[in-house]
């Protein structure tokens, strides 16, 4: 049971993930490759934040949000003016730049060794240390994200940013900043992704850097081009799905050394057979162009 | 000699093709368990053997289908990234994530003096096998095969018009650069160890130098290579070892914002 709460925690953490990129890949189209560099930041500023200044990590996931947010303007501000396979190249640079600091800043994030003892969330004098709350806690977090990112979409905002996506030429030919919606939708991406790794951090309550590598930001894509590029609904699903599924490997009984790499060849295909056959996705209308 | 490898696959197929670091991994994996059996010569053989084997079967079976599909680049790139995912993730489930030493090279005690530097058997022979890999892959363009390499590259449509089977080209540049990376996938192992994941920075590094040589410049990409090496080398010792990737792909960024042809490349294409 705990097992399965523990399980719907990290469906949550990905809902929140997908969903922020989705809103980057899918109703922008930009190819970000990088996306756990935000969640990474959003985790250390949080736990860094509790840890050295006992900030409430309430308001330390508004800070590792804004954090996230703010890297991702260092990094789209540059990036975007690169168009398809350049940009996606750039922003995989970049992701690895982050882990690399995380890695090696070993003054500020303890590099391999991680940070542990981060403290729980708390309400009041109530402590969300168990996972029942904690589950709570992340699903109205992550209905939130997704409540947001679905009026993002639907908005006004929301339609230009599809409009730019779909023919960047005509967007600006009706006057759209297209340079401008690129980027806020990035920032907001961004921003999402950090409130994602500030929950993840308070929950495990110890982070090091391997869990904000390239594969891990290769994960949060594959379920955003699985679910469906462009599609509130398919992020959920993609999210669920992914992560759901390497864990029924459990209950064949394999030891975790053939998992691991299991999984990451499940992905690895799983990436290959959607290009070939449905690069959509599930419940998507866009592809990569 | 891995950006070798790239640039020839770059120029034929234009996208960012992880599939290098998968057949450098693969091979790797190959001259491991051969080369105690078949020797060095034949370990690199074998090595290169299941590089062209493997760039022959996935060009067939998955990028042939993308080009009919006119998948953009990024689909193809994302798709070679799947399967560079998915060998590594093969091979680790066969070989475990464990580091192996590639046997039968007397390692770093055959190393000879030059100039007061320390040069290993096997970083010589890394040296003179590219060198001589350079050589081929150069004439080999000047030849009619490296004219109608250079058509295909410059426009597939026209190249068919003018009656070359563009596909059969792109196959035969494909299974040539993975059996080169192959041997390269080999050396590297020789020079240091084997583990599922090598191939991975491996293409990064050899995609960088491609960026920063120029795309489809062969003679870019080598120089290119050749200076990544010393630049990390170099900040390694000035900064330390720890932020040399950090330089490297900040390096990398820099180029694709401000100079995406890279320095002897020709101009990006737009779309």
């Amino acid at each position: 049971m705990e097992y399965l709460l523990h399980l719907l925690v990290y469906v949550g953490l990905y809902v929140i993930l997908a969903e922020s990129l989705n809103l980057v890949v899918g109703f922008a189209g930009i190819p970000a490759m990088g996306h756990a560099a935000f969640s990474c930041i959003g985790a250390y500023t949080s736990s860094l934040l509790a840890l050295h200044f006992g900030v409430s990590p309430f308001i330390g996931m508004l800070a590792g949000a804004v954090a996230g947010g703010v890297l991702g303007l260092v990094i789209a501000y540059p990036a975007l003016r690169l168009k398809g396979d350049y940009l996606a190249l750039a922003t995989f640079g970049a992701g690895i730049i982050v882990y690399n600091v995380a890695r090696n800043w070993i003054g500020l994030t303890r590099g391999p060794m991680g940070l542990p003892g981060i403290p729980p969330f708390k309400l009041g004098s109530y402590a969300i240390d168990n996972t029942w709350s904690y589950l709570l806690l992340v699903v109205v977090v992550a209905a939130l994200v997704v409540w947001a990112c679905r009026n993002i979409a639907k908005s006004t905002f929301g339609r230009n940013l599809t409009s730019v996506r779909e023919d960047e030429t005509a967007a600006i030919a009706l006057g759209k900043d297209t340079a401008r919606l690129k980027l806020i939708a990035f920032v907001a991406g961004a921003f999402f992704a950090g409130i994602a790794g500030c929950l993840y951090a308070h929950y495990i309550t110890f982070i090091d850097p391997s869990s904000f590598t390239m594969m891990e930001s290769i994960a949060i894509l594959l379920m955003v081009i699985f679910g469906g590029m462009g599609s509130i609904a398919g992020s959920v699903v993609g999210a669920v799905v992914l992560v759901v599924l390497p864990e029924l490997l459990r209950f064949v009984g394999l030891p975790s050394s053939v998992a691991a790499p299991l999984r990451q060849m499940m992905y690895g295909l799983l990436l290959v057979l959607l290009m070939l056959w449905r690069p959509q996705g599930i419940l998507g209308k866009y592809r990569f162009r | 000699m891995v950006a070798v490898g790239i640039a020839l696959l770059y120029s034929t197929t234009r996208f960012f093709n992880f599939m290098p670091g998968a057949v450098v991994t693969a091979s790797a994996y190959a001259a491991y368990l051969t080369t105690p059996i078949l020797g060095p010569v034949g370990g690199a053989v074998c090595a290169a053997a299941s590089g062209a084997v493997l760039g022959w079967a996935s060009d067939l079976a998955i990028f042939r289908k993308l080009r009919e599909r006119h998948a953009t680049p990024l689909i193809s790139m994302l798709a070679s990234f799947g399967i560079l995912v998915s060998v590594q993730g093969a091979l680790a489930i066969a070989f475990t994530n464990q580091t192996r030493v590639l046997a039968g090279f007397g390692g770093v005690s055959s190393s000879i003096n030059i100039f007061g530097a320390y040069v290993t058997m096997v970083q010589l022979t890394t040296l003179a096998s590219a060198l001589v890999l350079l050589l081929v892959v150069l004439a080999l363009l000047k030849s009619r095969w490296g004219t109608t390499i250079r058509a295909v590259s410059m426009s597939r449509v026209g190249a068919s018009v003018v009656g070359i089977d563009a596909e059969a080209v792109i196959l035969f540049a494909t299974t040539t650069s993975c059996a080169i990376v192959g041997i390269a996938g080999m050396m590297v192992a020789a020079d240091s160890s084997i583990e599922p994941s090598m191939g991975f920075t491996l293409v990064l590094k050899g995609m960088i130098a491609v960026v920063i040589g120029g795309m489809g410049s062969i003679v870019g990409a080598v120089v290119a290579g050749l200076s990544i090496g010393l630049i990390e080398n170099v900040s390694a010792w000035w900064l330390g070892s720890m932020w040399r990737d950090p330089v490297v792909f900040a390096l990398l960024l820099a180029f694709l914002l401000l100079r995406p042809q890279g320095i002897w490349g020709e101009r990006p294409r737009q779309d």
